[in-house]
């Protein structure tokens, strides 16, 4: 999988083999959480969702809690600078 | 899959050490209990204060600075950073913050429910100093903050108006033992403008554009109205301060009426991140919201009424009530009871626990429903008590706000104990909620 980091504005939505990808960095507080529940919610993100962050979103923790997903911070393969302050999240259906 | 040591970067500092924002939670339970006493105690003085140095005043300030300011001190130091992605500075100053603040607060309330000059000096230095402490941790990470325009429009006007009410406050604890001070009710209605609505209440309107829409699962305000918004109501604030030092009805009352405005913009703003969000049921804190909101509406009406003489004798006892109590302390009390078990969530978990605990297992239900019942009740009690001056009722109304206010310290008490209980992970690697 490659890191796309140079376009930072806006949501954007993908998916690799690894799972369905979702980046919402740069989106203001508490927009992030907000789109990532509202996949989840939707039934859209699927088992495993791959979320880029640019801060550790410490509220949606109990929100994922409240709909049985567990998080697991994982490592970008990005050397790129832009993705210096990144957070990635795997989230997990715990059904899954 | 790896750990996460060395690319969370500043990330996880954002969140401070769970004892940091909660010994201000702890405090301002500890306050809002006394603040209740307090009332008891002077309930045969209560219907019919205007200010003025008398024990009365040590209740406004057991509610202002203990329970208001302590909370929005401890609640300001863990949001804002996690809010503007900026870290704190360092930890150190919150923590000077609170060993000078509540025990100069302490100080300032002692001395003046035994009416001690001395003490009123001394507590309003320390606790002014902690004030300002606290203003340059706010306006530091406010000046750091790159997004949240208007959230930092409201954040830089609360700090404004935090010096100023530090400021008038010093001044006006100097005055009881110099005099100097050509009209000091003008400035103590300045003071209380300042205060209530300059520095509390743009405070919690600010916030409310992060956590109302949080709690709502909605999308964050649109930044027009919110920013027509955040401008009426500075206006307001500034016309109103002016028109109380100069002691101009005509300015007062064109501030209540830009309040007006400004508060309704705020209310329809907040309905409709309600009305858009994925959680449609907000349960009992936002009962408490919601009358807050309402009361916020009132203490301008009955503001407007005091100022043109139309709200009786008892009339800014009324307005003090509904606009400190009614809005503020409800408002208050029902986000802390959102917020509590959430950074509770988040501090408790760690690799020793193979679940964190669930929200509704932080804290029982029980005694805020009891809180909420006693709460609503006290402040009817006091406004009918106030109407019809009878000390008999505010006694009986000071009693059920205390039982509310022992029940809500019961609740905090809970959710600290989880907190303390469980020892903090590194939460590296493996979120709270991962498998072990």
């Amino acid at each position: 999988m490659s890191c796309r980091c140079d376009d930072p504005e806006g949501v954007r939505l993908w998916s690799d083999p690894d799972g369905l990808h979702l980046d919402v960095r740069s989106l203001e507080c508490p927009e992030p959480m907000v789109e990532i529940l509202k996949l989840i919610d939707g039934g859209e993100a699927g088992n495993v969702l791959i979320v880029h962050l640019d801060q550790e979103p410490v509220f949606l923790y109990p929100e994922l809690d409240d709909r049985g997903w567990t998080h697991e911070v994982i490592a970008g393969e990005c050397g790129d600078a832009a993705c210096r302050d990144e957070v990635r999240l795997k989230l997990v259906r715990m059904t899954a | 899959m790896t750990s996460g040591f060395g690319f969370l970067g500043g990330a996880q500092g954002r969140l401070l050490p769970a004892s940091l924002p909660f010994r201000f939670f702890a405090a301002a339970a500890v306050f809002h209990v006394l603040l209740w006493l307090v009332l008891l105690l002077v309930s045969d003085h209560l219907t019919s204060f205007r200010g003025g140095l008398a024990p009365a005043l040590a209740g406004v300030h057991l509610l202002v600075l203990g329970v208001l300011t302590t909370t929005a001190i401890g609640a300001a130091a863990q949001l804002l950073p996690v809010a503007t992605r900026r870290a704190l500075v360092a930890q150190w100053p919150i923590r000077l913050v609170f060993w000078t603040f509540v025990p100069g607060l302490t100080l300032l309330i002692a001395g003046m429910y035994f009416v001690r000059i001395p003490l009123i000096v001394g507590g309003a230095a320390a606790s002014a100093f902690g004030l300002v402490l606290f203003a340059m941790l706010l306006g530091d990470n406010l000046r750091r903050a790159g997004g949240l325009p208007v959230v930092a429009a409201y954040g830089w006007t609360a700090l404004l108006a935090l010096l100023g009410v530090a400021a008038l406050g010093v001044a006006l604890s100097l005055d009881f033992l110099r005099g100097f001070l050509p009209d000091p009710f003008a400035v103590a209605r300045a003071h209380m403008i300042l205060g209530a609505y300059g520095f509390m209440g743009m405070l919690a309107l600010g916030f409310s554009h992060i956590l109302i829409p949080m709690f709502a699962l909605s999308s964050a305000p649109r930044r027009r109205p919110a920013t027509l918004g955040f401008a009426v109501a500075a206006a307001g604030i500034a016309v109103g301060v002016l028109g109380a030092l100069l002691d101009r009805p005509g300015l007062l009352t064109a501030a209540a009426v830009l309040g007006l405005a400004a508060a309704g913009i705020h209310i329809a703003i907040m309905q409709r991140a309600l009305k858009t969000g994925m959680r449609k049921r907000q349960g009992l804190s936002f009962v408490l919201v919601r009358a807050a909101w309402a009361s916020l509406l009132l203490s301008l009406i009955v503001g407007l009424a005091a100022v043109n003489d139309r709200a009786g004798p008892n009339g800014p006892a009324l307005f003090g009530l509904i606009l400190l109590g009614g809005w503020l302390l409800t408002f208050l009390l029902g986000v802390l009871q959102r917020i509590l078990p959430f950074l509770a969530s988040m501090h408790a978990a760690g690799p020793s626990s193979a679940s964190p605990p669930r929200l509704s297992e932080l804290g029982g239900t029980m005694p805020l429903k009891v809180h909420a019942v006693c709460h609503g009740l006290a402040l009817v009690g006091l406004t009918s008590a106030i109407l019809i001056t009878s000390p008999a009722i505010a006694r009986a109304a000071s009693g059920i706000g205390l039982a509310g206010a022992i029940a809500f310290a019961v609740f905090t008490g809970g959710v600290l104990r989880r907190v303390v209980s469980t020892p903090r992970g590194s939460k590296t690697g493996t979120g709270p909620n991962a498998p072990a």
